[in-house]
Protein backbone atom coordinates (compact mmCIF):
# COMPACT_ATOMS: atom_id res chain seq x y z
CA UNK A 1 0.00 0.00 0.00
CA UNK A 2 1.58 3.44 -0.88
CA UNK A 3 1.50 6.31 0.99
CA UNK A 4 -1.78 8.06 -0.42
CA UNK A 5 -3.65 5.27 0.11
CA UNK A 6 -2.90 4.50 3.26
CA UNK A 7 -3.64 8.06 4.08
CA UNK A 8 -6.78 7.68 2.81
CA UNK A 9 -7.36 4.20 4.71
CA UNK A 10 -6.40 5.85 7.91
CA UNK A 11 -8.86 8.69 7.16
CA UNK A 12 -11.58 6.57 6.08
CA UNK A 13 -11.53 4.92 9.48
CA UNK A 14 -11.39 7.92 11.33
CA UNK A 15 -14.43 9.12 9.85
CA UNK A 16 -16.31 6.14 9.96
CA UNK A 17 -15.85 6.50 13.68
CA UNK A 18 -16.36 9.99 14.16
CA UNK A 19 -20.05 9.86 11.96
CA UNK A 20 -21.44 7.37 14.07
CA UNK A 21 -20.60 9.14 17.10
CA UNK A 22 -21.98 12.28 16.05
CA UNK A 23 -18.35 13.78 16.52
CA UNK A 24 -18.70 16.57 13.97
CA UNK A 25 -16.14 19.06 14.30
CA UNK A 26 -13.49 15.99 14.37
CA UNK A 27 -14.99 14.59 11.54
CA UNK A 28 -15.20 17.79 9.41
CA UNK A 29 -11.55 18.29 10.46
CA UNK A 30 -10.93 14.94 9.01
CA UNK A 31 -12.38 15.15 5.96
CA UNK A 32 -10.25 18.37 5.58
CA UNK A 33 -7.40 16.56 6.12
CA UNK A 34 -8.41 14.12 3.43
CA UNK A 35 -9.10 16.42 1.15
CA UNK A 36 -5.99 18.12 1.15
CA UNK A 37 -3.89 14.80 0.73
CA UNK A 38 -5.90 14.52 -2.67
CA UNK A 39 -6.68 11.61 -5.06
CA UNK A 40 -9.53 9.63 -6.12
CA UNK A 41 -10.07 7.89 -3.29
CA UNK A 42 -10.34 10.83 -0.83
CA UNK A 43 -12.83 12.02 -3.21
CA UNK A 44 -15.11 8.80 -3.02
CA UNK A 45 -15.11 8.65 0.51
CA UNK A 46 -15.17 12.60 0.90
CA UNK A 47 -18.69 11.57 -1.34
CA UNK A 48 -19.93 8.91 0.50
CA UNK A 49 -19.81 10.19 3.69
CA UNK A 50 -21.52 12.99 2.96
CA UNK A 51 -24.15 11.40 0.81
CA UNK A 52 -24.82 8.96 4.03
CA UNK A 53 -25.73 11.99 6.00
CA UNK A 54 -28.28 13.08 3.84
CA UNK A 55 -30.13 10.45 4.57
CA UNK A 56 -30.95 11.99 8.12
CA UNK A 57 -30.75 15.71 7.36
CA UNK A 58 -31.09 16.56 10.84
CA UNK A 59 -27.77 14.97 11.02
CA UNK A 60 -26.33 16.91 7.66
CA UNK A 61 -27.23 19.86 9.38
CA UNK A 62 -24.87 19.21 12.63
CA UNK A 63 -22.11 18.20 10.44
CA UNK A 64 -22.72 21.45 8.17
CA UNK A 65 -22.59 23.76 11.07
CA UNK A 66 -19.50 22.75 12.02
CA UNK A 67 -18.27 22.45 8.71
CA UNK A 68 -19.08 26.14 7.89
CA UNK A 69 -17.45 27.34 10.73
CA UNK A 70 -14.42 25.28 10.01
CA UNK A 71 -14.55 26.63 6.70
CA UNK A 72 -14.61 30.44 6.87
CA UNK A 73 -12.78 30.92 3.37
CA UNK A 74 -15.12 28.93 1.52
CA UNK A 75 -12.30 26.01 0.46
CA UNK A 76 -14.06 22.89 0.60
CA UNK A 77 -17.57 22.93 1.83
CA UNK A 78 -19.13 23.67 -1.70
CA UNK A 79 -16.93 20.54 -2.96
CA UNK A 80 -17.89 18.24 -0.67
CA UNK A 81 -21.74 19.29 -0.48
CA UNK A 82 -22.37 19.72 -4.05
CA UNK A 83 -23.34 16.49 -6.01
CA UNK A 84 -23.63 15.19 -2.53
CA UNK A 85 -26.81 16.65 -1.66
CA UNK A 86 -30.13 16.59 -2.87
CA UNK A 87 -32.26 18.84 -3.45
CA UNK A 88 -29.52 21.96 -4.17
CA UNK A 89 -32.03 24.27 -2.09
CA UNK A 90 -30.40 22.39 0.62
CA UNK A 91 -27.01 23.18 -0.58
CA UNK A 92 -27.91 26.98 -0.95
CA UNK A 93 -29.52 27.02 2.77
CA UNK A 94 -26.19 25.37 4.02
CA UNK A 95 -23.74 27.58 1.77
CA UNK A 96 -25.73 30.71 2.37
CA UNK A 97 -24.50 30.46 5.92
CA UNK A 98 -21.24 32.07 6.63
CA UNK A 99 -19.68 32.38 9.73
CA UNK A 100 -19.31 35.82 11.77
CA UNK A 101 -16.69 36.67 13.86
CA UNK A 102 -17.70 39.61 14.72
CA UNK A 103 -21.14 38.17 16.99
CA UNK B 1 -19.33 33.90 17.65
CA UNK B 2 -22.03 32.77 15.39
CA UNK B 3 -22.88 31.40 11.47
CA UNK B 4 -24.98 34.21 9.88
CA UNK B 5 -27.32 33.48 7.09
CA UNK B 6 -27.44 35.86 4.05
CA UNK B 7 -29.92 35.22 2.38
CA UNK B 8 -33.89 35.06 2.81
CA UNK B 9 -36.40 32.21 2.13
CA UNK B 10 -40.21 31.52 2.07
CA UNK B 11 -41.87 28.72 3.53
CA UNK B 12 -45.09 27.66 0.95
CA UNK B 13 -47.26 25.20 1.07
CA UNK B 14 -49.03 23.81 -1.89
CA UNK B 15 -52.68 23.08 -0.32
CA UNK B 16 -54.73 21.88 -2.65
CA UNK B 17 -54.72 24.52 -5.91
CA UNK B 18 -53.70 27.01 -3.44
CA UNK B 19 -50.28 28.41 -2.23
CA UNK B 20 -50.16 29.48 1.49
CA UNK B 21 -46.85 31.46 3.03
CA UNK B 22 -46.09 30.98 6.28
CA UNK B 23 -45.74 34.68 7.78
CA UNK B 24 -45.07 36.48 11.08
CA UNK B 25 -44.83 40.18 12.31
CA UNK B 26 -41.62 41.53 11.24
CA UNK B 27 -40.23 43.77 14.23
CA UNK B 28 -40.93 43.88 17.87
CA UNK B 29 -42.59 47.78 17.86
CA UNK B 30 -45.88 45.71 15.99
CA UNK B 31 -46.41 43.94 18.74
CA UNK B 32 -49.53 44.63 20.76
CA UNK B 33 -48.15 43.04 24.01
CA UNK B 34 -45.27 40.42 24.70
CA UNK B 35 -42.17 39.48 22.64
CA UNK B 36 -44.53 36.82 21.26
CA UNK B 37 -46.86 36.75 18.31
CA UNK B 38 -48.42 33.89 16.47
CA UNK B 39 -47.35 32.71 12.84
CA UNK B 40 -49.98 31.97 10.30
CA UNK B 41 -50.08 30.63 6.73
CA UNK B 42 -51.57 33.05 4.53
CA UNK B 43 -53.11 32.42 0.42
CA UNK B 44 -50.41 33.81 -1.69
CA UNK B 45 -53.62 35.34 -3.56
CA UNK B 46 -53.99 37.82 -0.29
CA UNK B 47 -51.30 40.66 0.17
CA UNK B 48 -49.56 40.39 3.00
CA UNK B 49 -50.19 42.68 5.53
CA UNK B 50 -47.46 45.68 6.07
CA UNK B 51 -46.30 45.01 9.45
CA UNK B 52 -45.46 41.10 8.29
CA UNK B 53 -43.23 39.94 6.36
CA UNK B 54 -42.75 36.08 4.63
CA UNK B 55 -39.13 36.37 4.13
CA UNK B 56 -37.18 33.56 7.01
CA UNK B 57 -33.85 32.86 7.47
CA UNK B 58 -32.28 29.41 7.77
CA UNK B 59 -29.81 29.64 10.47
CA UNK B 60 -27.38 26.61 11.41
CA UNK B 61 -26.82 26.06 14.54
CA UNK B 62 -25.31 23.45 16.61
CA UNK B 63 -28.58 21.56 17.26
CA UNK B 64 -29.95 22.17 13.67
CA UNK B 65 -31.50 25.51 12.13
CA UNK B 66 -32.91 28.51 13.41
CA UNK B 67 -35.99 29.71 11.23
CA UNK B 68 -36.43 33.48 11.83
CA UNK B 69 -34.61 36.82 10.97
CA UNK B 70 -32.15 37.91 13.25
CA UNK B 71 -33.48 38.12 16.69
CA UNK B 72 -36.67 36.66 15.60
CA UNK B 73 -36.91 32.95 16.02
CA UNK B 74 -39.79 30.54 15.22
CA UNK B 75 -40.24 28.26 18.52
CA UNK B 76 -42.84 25.35 19.37
CA UNK B 77 -44.07 26.93 22.77
CA UNK B 78 -43.75 24.04 25.30
CA UNK B 79 -41.89 23.45 28.74
CA UNK B 80 -41.09 19.74 27.58
CA UNK B 81 -37.71 20.18 25.49
CA UNK B 82 -37.39 16.54 24.35
CA UNK B 83 -40.82 16.79 22.19
CA UNK B 84 -42.88 14.05 24.82
CA UNK B 85 -45.26 11.26 22.98
CA UNK B 86 -47.67 12.87 21.57
CA UNK B 87 -46.86 16.63 22.09
CA UNK B 88 -48.93 19.05 20.61
CA UNK B 89 -47.62 22.86 20.85
CA UNK B 90 -48.73 26.22 19.52
CA UNK B 91 -46.50 27.17 17.33
CA UNK B 92 -44.95 31.26 18.16
CA UNK B 93 -42.38 33.61 17.22
CA UNK B 94 -39.80 35.32 19.70
CA UNK B 95 -38.30 38.57 19.33
CA UNK B 96 -34.98 38.06 21.25
CA UNK B 97 -32.27 36.05 21.62
CA UNK B 98 -32.50 32.78 21.39
CA UNK B 99 -29.92 29.54 21.08
CA UNK B 100 -32.04 27.26 23.07
CA UNK B 101 -32.94 24.11 21.58
CA UNK B 102 -36.15 24.37 21.66
CA UNK B 103 -35.81 26.98 18.80
CA UNK B 104 -33.76 24.36 16.53
CA UNK B 105 -35.79 22.69 13.83
CA UNK B 106 -34.89 19.97 10.74
CA UNK B 107 -35.64 19.38 7.39
CA UNK B 108 -36.85 15.60 6.40
CA UNK B 109 -37.80 15.17 2.92
CA UNK B 110 -41.79 14.99 2.47
CA UNK B 111 -41.72 13.01 -1.38
CA UNK B 112 -40.30 9.83 -2.61
CA UNK B 113 -37.98 11.75 -4.61
CA UNK B 114 -34.64 13.00 -3.31
CA UNK B 115 -34.80 15.84 -5.78
CA UNK B 116 -38.32 17.34 -4.90
CA UNK B 117 -38.01 20.60 -2.82
CA UNK B 118 -40.64 19.52 -0.67
CA UNK B 119 -40.01 19.26 3.48
CA UNK B 120 -41.47 18.27 6.52
CA UNK B 121 -40.11 21.25 9.20
CA UNK B 122 -39.93 19.07 12.28
CA UNK B 123 -37.59 19.63 15.53
CA UNK B 124 -34.86 17.88 15.57
CA UNK B 125 -34.89 15.52 18.47
CA UNK B 126 -37.39 13.17 20.62
CA UNK B 127 -38.88 10.03 19.22
CA UNK B 128 -41.96 11.63 17.99
CA UNK B 129 -39.95 14.26 16.35
CA UNK B 130 -43.00 16.86 15.85
CA UNK B 131 -43.43 18.71 13.03
CA UNK B 132 -45.00 22.02 11.83
CA UNK B 133 -48.79 21.34 11.02
CA UNK B 134 -52.18 23.06 9.71
CA UNK B 135 -55.63 22.65 10.22
CA UNK B 136 -57.12 20.47 7.57
CA UNK B 137 -60.21 21.94 8.08
CA UNK B 138 -60.85 25.10 5.78
CA UNK B 139 -57.72 27.34 5.95
CA UNK B 140 -59.32 29.02 3.26
CA UNK B 141 -57.29 32.41 4.17
CA UNK B 142 -55.22 32.10 6.98
CA UNK B 143 -54.87 29.61 9.54
CA UNK B 144 -52.75 29.09 12.65
CA UNK B 145 -49.56 26.99 12.83
CA UNK B 146 -48.75 23.96 15.02
CA UNK B 147 -46.12 21.51 15.70
CA UNK B 148 -47.62 17.96 16.22
CA UNK B 149 -46.49 14.49 16.23
CA UNK B 150 -46.97 12.76 12.64
CA UNK B 151 -49.33 10.49 14.16
CA UNK B 152 -51.90 12.76 15.23
CA UNK B 153 -54.98 11.89 13.13
CA UNK B 154 -57.02 14.95 11.44
CA UNK B 155 -53.85 17.15 11.15
CA UNK B 156 -52.28 17.92 7.63
CA UNK B 157 -48.58 18.34 7.44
Amino acid sequence: MNEADRKVFDCRANILVQKAERKYDALVKTMIELQEAGGTGAAQVIGETVTDLTKDLSQLFAFAYELRKNDPQNQYSSGFLKGNVSPPVVVDIIMDNTWDSTK
Amino acid sequence: MTLAQNCEYRMVLPIGQSKFTLVYIKEVSSLPAAEISVPFILNEANQVPTNMTPNVKFTLCPGGLKIGHDNVQLEAQTDQKEGDQGLSAPLVVKYSDNDQATGAWTLKHAGQDAQDPFFFVEVPYGEMRPRLAYQREAPQTSSKLAAISFETSNIKQ
